[in-house]
Order: C-alpha cells, then sequence, then structure tokens
C-alpha cells in the first residue's frame, strides 16, 4: 500500500483559466495500492480540479501539446523514463509539479479587444505580415 | 537520477532544449539563449551603435523576455542603444489596465524610458469613443487596422530609429503555414523575413531578434528568471483559423521539435518563379504608411469618423476614396449610403 501523497500543483501560462483562475493548488493524493505516477495524477487532476473543456488540457493520456510541464522545477522531458512512469513520491522534499499553458492564445477565455467591444466578433486579427 | 547539465556537467539539469536536445542546468541555459539572440542581432545587422529602438510592450511573456534580453544584450555587448519601452492603449476602458500595470512594472525592473501611445494621441479617437459613434456591429473592422497601424504610428511619433517586437519562431512557422494554407505569395514572401526594410518616412523599420528563439525556451526563461509578466491576454479563440495552425503546429513539435526550425528554414528558402505578380506596394498618399490604395484603410475609416460618415471604409466604397481626398464634396446618396448604422 502506497501511503497519501502531498503534492504542490500549478498551473501557469494561461493554463490557470481552465482551473477557475487558481494556481497553485495543495492537494493530497489518497493511498493506493501502487505508487502513484504522472499519468495517474493527470487523470486524478482532469477529475479532481479541471473545471472546463478538458480537450485544452489533456490529449490521450497526456498534456495537451504546447503545456510545460515540471516536475520539481525541472522540465519533464529531461526524465528519462516514459513520463507516466515518474513516481510523485520518489521526489525528495515533496513533490511539486508546474503545469505552464505557452501560448496565450489557447484558451480563448481572456476577451479580445473585439469580444468586449461587440457582439459579432470577427477575427481580423488573423491577418499578420 | 537527475539528469546533469551536458554543457558543465556540474549542475543539476533544468530543461531539455527542443532546438538541439540538449540538457541544460540554468545558468547554462541563460547563456545559451542570450547569445543565441546576440548572434542573431549580429548576423542580421539589426541595430547600428547610437540607434534609438523602441521595444513593443505588451506585458505578455514575449516581450517581457525580448525586453530584459535586449537590455542585458545592450550592456554586455555595448550596442550603444538607446532603449525605449513603448505600449499602446487603445482607450477601452479596463481593458488595458492589467498590461499596463505589467508594462509599468518592467519599466522599473529593467529601468527602461517607457511610452504608451493612446489612440487618443494617434488616431485622435478612443475605441470607447468609436463605438459610440460606430456601434457595436461595425467596430471590429475598426480595431483590426488600427491595432495594426497603431505601433507603426507610434514609433514615427517617438521618432524611434527601430521597433523590435517580440516574435518567436513559433510565431514565424505558424505565419508561414497559414501563409502556404492560403496561398498568399506576397505575405509568404516576407513573413520570414527578420526585420522590415525602411520604406519611406511614414514606416520605421521593424524587426524580429526572437526569430530563432523556441516558445518553450521563451516560457522557461521567463520562469526561471522570474519575469513578470501578464499571461492571460488571449486574442485567438483556439476554433479560429490560427488556433487550427497553432495547434497542428504544437502536434508537429512533440513529434519532432526541430520541425518548428524546419518551417522556418522552409518560407526562407522558397523562391519565386520570376514573373509571379505581387501586388504593388504604395504607401499611403496621406499618412505614408504602406497601402496599396491611395487612402490607407486606417485613413479612410477616420475619414468617416470625422466626419461622420461612420461606414466609410467598412463597406466596399473604394471608388469614393479619390473624392475625399481631393476634398470634393460628396452627393447627398453617397453621404446617406455612408451614415446609416445598424445598431
Ligand atoms: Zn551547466
Ligand atoms: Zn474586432
Ligand atoms: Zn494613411
Amino acid at each position: 500500500m502506497a501511503a497519501p501523497v502531498a503534492v504542490h500543483l500549478e498551473f501557469g501560462g494561461g493554463a490557470e483559466l481552465l482551473f477557475d483562475g487558481v494556481k497553485e493548488h495543495h492537494v493530497t493524493l489518497p493511498s493506493q495500492s501502487e505508487p502513484w505516477d504522472m499519468k495517474q495524477l493527470l487523470v486524478w487532476i482532469q477529475r479532481n480540479l479541471l473545471k472546463e473543456r478538458p480537450e485544452l488540457f489533456v490529449q490521450g493520456d497526456t498534456v495537451r501539446p504546447g503545456i510545460l510541464v515540471l516536475i520539481n522545477d525541472a522540465d519533464w522531458e529531461l526524465m528519462v523514463s516514459p513520463w507516466s512512469h515518474v513516481h510523485c513520491q520518489m521526489m525528495w522534499g515533496g513533490f511539486r509539479c508546474v503545469l505552464l499553458c505557452m501560448r496565450e492564445g489557447s484558451y480563448g477565455r481572456m476577451p479580445d479587444m473585439c469580444n468586449i467591444l461587440s457582439v459579432d466578433h470577427q477575427m481580423i486579427s488573423d491577418r499578420v505580415t | 537520477m537527475p539528469v546533469l547539465c551536458s554543457s558543465c556537467s556540474e549542475k543539476r539539469a533544468v530543461l531539455k532544449r527542443p532546438k538541439t536536445g540538449h540538457s541544460l542546468c540554468k545558468a547554462c541555459f541563460f547563456w545559451a539563449f542570450e547569445e543565441e539572440v546576440h548572434r542573431t542581432i549580429v548576423a542580421a545587422k539589426l541595430f547600428r551603435p547610437g540607434e534609438t529602438v523602441g521595444v513593443a510592450a505588451s506585458g505578455g511573456k514575449d516581450s517581457t523576455v525580448l525586453a530584459h534580453v535586449m537590455k542585458l544584450l545592450n550592456e554586455r555587448h555595448s550596442y550603444g542603444l538607446e532603449l525605449m519601452l513603448i505600449s499602446v492603449d487603445e482607450g477601452i476602458t479596463g481593458y488595458r489596465d492589467d498590461s499596463l500595470e505589467t508594462v509599468k512594472r518592467n519599466q522599473q525592473q529593467y529601468e527602461l524610458p517607457l511610452k504608451i501611445v493612446s489612440y487618443e494621441e494617434l488616431y485622435g479617437w478612443t475605441m470607447d469613443a468609436i463605438v459610440k459613434q460606430v456601434g457595436l456591429k461595425n467596430n471590429c473592422t475598426f480595431c483590426g487596422v488600427f491595432r495594426r497601424q497603431a505601433l507603426d504610428r507610434g514609433a514615427v511619433m517617438l521618432k524611434v530609429d527601430k521597433i523590435c517586437t517580440g516574435h518567436n519562431a513559433d510565431d514565424v512557422a505558424e505565419t508561414v503555414l497559414m501563409n502556404i494554407l492560403r496561398g498568399d505569395i506576397a505575405r509568404l514572401r516576407r513573413c520570414t523575413a527578420i526585420s522590415t526594410a525602411s520604406e519611406g518616412d511614414g514606416v520605421v523599420p521593424r524587426c524580429k531578434p526572437l526569430k530563432y528563439a523556441y516558445e518553450k525556451e521563451i516560457v522557461l526563461y521567463a520562469y526561471f528568471k522570474k519575469l513578470d509578466y501578464f499571461s492571460t491576454e488571449c486574442i485567438y479563440s483556439p476554433n479560429a483559423y490560427r488556433g487550427y495552425a497553432r495547434t497542428f503546429l504544437k502536434d508537429l513539435e512533440s513529434i519532432r521539435p526541430s520541425s518548428i526550425m524546419d518551417i522556418i528554414h522552409s518560407g526562407e528558402n522558397l523562391s519565386f518563379r520570376e514573373g509571379v505578380k505581387m501586388p504593388v506596394q504604395g504607401t499611403c498618399s496621406r499618412c505614408g504608411y504602406i497601402s496599396s490604395q491611395a487612402l490607407c484603410k486606417s485613413c479612410v475609416l477616420l475619414e468617416g469618423l470625422n466626419r461622420g460618415l461612420p461606414k466609410l471604409g467598412i463597406g466596399k466604397h473604394h471608388r469614393l476614396h479619390e473624392k475625399i481626398l481631393s476634398q470634393q464634396p460628396l452627393t447627398e446618396r453617397e453621404e446617406r449610403k455612408l451614415k446609416s448604422v445598424d445598431f
């Protein structure tokens, strides 16, 4: 039996908008028979914290491309094993996971200037030279 | 189990660089990132000593990293530039509050002069005032057109020699893709250029020092340096055309990180068959901005606003431009056509 795991989660770069705008979450993962890994953590986040539009957060069993994951302040892409096997409690001094959305545009939540002003908005700003 | 930095082999690596696959520690990453921007600046001869350079500042991550790195490189490599932050305030109650607050903090953090140019100064109209006159349905034309020109007009007003913007490698690759999908040859040819040539008095040259910097590295640079940026301003909804291009690009990147660089290189190396017709780029006879018509779109819109004919420039009224330009009176029918506004 794995003991409960305390996890410090942080969402940033706009990803917090999918979590009611709350950036920091201190959560405890319940004890279960197997050790907690990142893949399970992601499912847990989706079930317990995610407030809307899961398609903007997950893709398959990993995060959507465009979201950076830092585990104890290091890029998860450095992890040698498949990241799903990164065990949440193996890090000393607690487990801190930061999920940063790279593109501020990805969530379509904060109003564009046009959205504030206009009811029937069209994408004019799409044209960039 | 921690991965060691492949550069100094001493400290713990904090990221895997998408461009090179190297694992670097914080200090080695900062150095590599900054010196790459420096090499981009030197290779493309972006600046000359003594120039006044405006850094377009929105408070977002790209422009915040740009301001930070420009300030740092200007000192480290003695560029001899006079740097200045330039922000645009559209004049919509509440809209810019957070991002302008961020830019004001950046100004203090980086000790750079900040100029906020307002639509009021640039156009004589705030967006709020425009909405009052035009109604809600039509203002989208105004914000698109005015926004595109605001920085250029601001730069002319502030008499800077150059502007630099925070466009990064992902932005450029995305624009290449979009222009291919749209078959927009003229834009495709222009969009990979690192700087625009100066085209007369009305336009200040623009450049993109972060053109080869990956978005991932920009975000991590800002994160590890604890730069103060504003992250929720969002312009594109995921369902808009650009949103799809962006998602496609991110999917490609997750399979092969070099694809972003590959797309930029493809764009840079495209050659066009001789005789391919390009739209003739003239300049606006009133403000000097690039325009294919005698009057640029924003001058037409402004003329309409100032004359109380808000529909001018919204529909297709090109044949009226000449008349307006030469200050000829409009017929009653023409006036009526341009006056009616549907709310
Ligand atoms: Zn190192
Ligand atoms: Zn609009
Ligand atoms: Zn003009």
